[in-house]
């Protein structure tokens, strides 16, 4: 087996996990949250993204009115909590079913070479 | 401690526009102030953990674009295409007709042919940099104009199978830069034979011989000219054209090794004044070769293209 090189399986690593950030983000705000509250939660679940990534998508899913925003001033600080709308929902659901789609999709070509290594 | 998440923020928002500021403002402090309080939490020391989280941030003029969604970017994919080729048509054509105009003008003005060809390079040197500029800056701007995004404003059509260039084009031999840059060479050449003097300050020719030895070379330089035309709308080499070639190559080589050896052509008085004169019987030798070598390779050339082209 020859070399891979890390930096091309980083690229590759990223660009798939791109496309799954802002549905993450729908399917994680269903419980109201704040900008770093998020960042922790996300890195929890294993997919931890940049700060500087998630502050500028949050305000674009806002604009894009798939998530709904509030100040919360009990908290120690002032704090932005985003919260998905309806909207918001609708498009987490096309999107988890797209996202299933493909992974069936990926499952298949998958299976075809577990069995074809087994013959 | 705080100053340097003033001057975060300062740098972001300056970018932002003012009616979101002071939400970012404020979401990007409390960002900020989590982040360094857990970092302090797990032990780290004030300061270092807040300059770890300002540098996890970014730059902030990066930041800011992505707040206010600007491309990190002058010309992406939707234009890079249409700014090449365009910025390869004006390239190609703007510039030499400048530059030919030029010298037409300030030669026809009474400039010596000398200091109209510098002018003429110089304003096509002009021309091809003004051409750089004002295109990639049309394109700039269409790139973060709204309207030109949206499909209202459409300024360039969508690419489709018509536009295939054919497989005529495709196996050309020659570029139309190529020509043009070829043919505006010739151009040039013969201007300066043309222009009386032009060639007096180191070429000494007994009078009757010169006018002939300028027609011989008018004339040879000015059937290439043609050829290069011809060649160019035919497209490749054909073994008629690289016969003509080869007749063209041998009259430019016959030409030149009888005016560097016959005595005639140098003036040795000016190469005498430049103290230079020691020189100029090996560098003779030397051209001469180097001419005939020249003139030897570019027949075999067409040959072989016009043999290449043939068995396509």
């Amino acid at each position: 087996m020859h070399m891979l090189d890390p930096a091309l399986i980083a690229t590759l690593r990223q660009e798939i996990r791109r496309g799954s950030v802002v549905i993450l983000c729908l399917l994680a705000l269903r419980e109201p949250g704040y900008g770093y509250a998020l960042l922790r939660t996300l890195e929890a679940a294993g997919v931890a993204t940049d700060a500087n990534t998630l502050y500028p998508l949050l305000r674009r899913l806002e604009r894009q009115g798939l998530v709904a925003s509030e100040w919360v001033t009990d908290d120690p600080r002032p704090r932005k909590y985003y919260r998905t709308s309806e909207a918001g929902e609708e498009v987490a659901a096309l999107l988890l079913e797209e996202w299933a789609a493909i992974a069936r999709s990926i499952n298949i070509f998958d299976e075809e070479r577990h069995s074809d290594r087994a013959d | 401690m705080t100053e340097l998440i003033d001057r975060y923020v300062a740098a972001v928002l300056r970018a932002i526009p003012d009616d979101r500021r002071s939400d970012v403002e404020d979401e990007l402090r409390a960002g900020i102030a989590d982040a360094i309080e857990s970092l302090v939490e797990a032990g780290e020391g004030a300061e270092s953990a807040e300059r770890a989280v300002l540098t996890d941030l970014g730059d902030p003029a990066g930041l800011a674009a992505d707040y206010s969604d600007r491309p990190l970017w002058l010309i992406g994919p939707t234009y890079y295409l249409a700014w090449l080729q365009t910025m390869k048509r004006l390239a190609m054509l703007i510039p030499p007709i400048v530059g030919v105009v030029t010298v037409a003008i300030d030669f026809a003005l009474g400039a010596g042919l000398v200091a109209a060809l510098w002018n003429g390079l110089g304003a096509a040197f002009i021309a091809a940099l003004n051409v750089a500029f004002w295109v990639t800056l049309g394109f700039v701007i269409a790139e973060r104009s709204e309207a030109v995004a949206s499909e209202k404003v459409a300024p360039f059509t969508a690419w489709t199978v018509d536009r295939l260039p054919t497989t005529k084009t495709l196996d050309r031999q020659f570029s139309l830069a190529e020509t043009i840059g070829t043919v505006v060479f010739q151009l040039v050449i013969i201007l300066v034979l043309v222009a009386e003097g032009g060639l007096r300050a180191f070429l000494s020719f007994d009078p009757v011989v010169e006018s002939r030895a300028i027609a011989v070379i008018l004339g040879l330089v000015g059937v290439s000219t043609v050829l290069q035309i011809v060649k160019y709308r035919v497209g490749r080499w054909t073994l008629g054209l690289a016969a003509v070639n080869a007749a063209l190559n041998l009259g430019f080589a016959i030409w030149w090794v009888w005016a560097l050896n016959s005595g005639g052509l140098l003036n040795l008085d000016f190469f005498d004044e430049l103290d230079i004169a020691d020189w100029v019987s090996p560098a003779t030798r030397i051209t001469t070769l180097v001419i005939v070598a020249i003139c030897t390779w570019d027949t075999i050339e067409a040959f072989i293209k016009a043999r290449k082209a043939r068995d396509l």
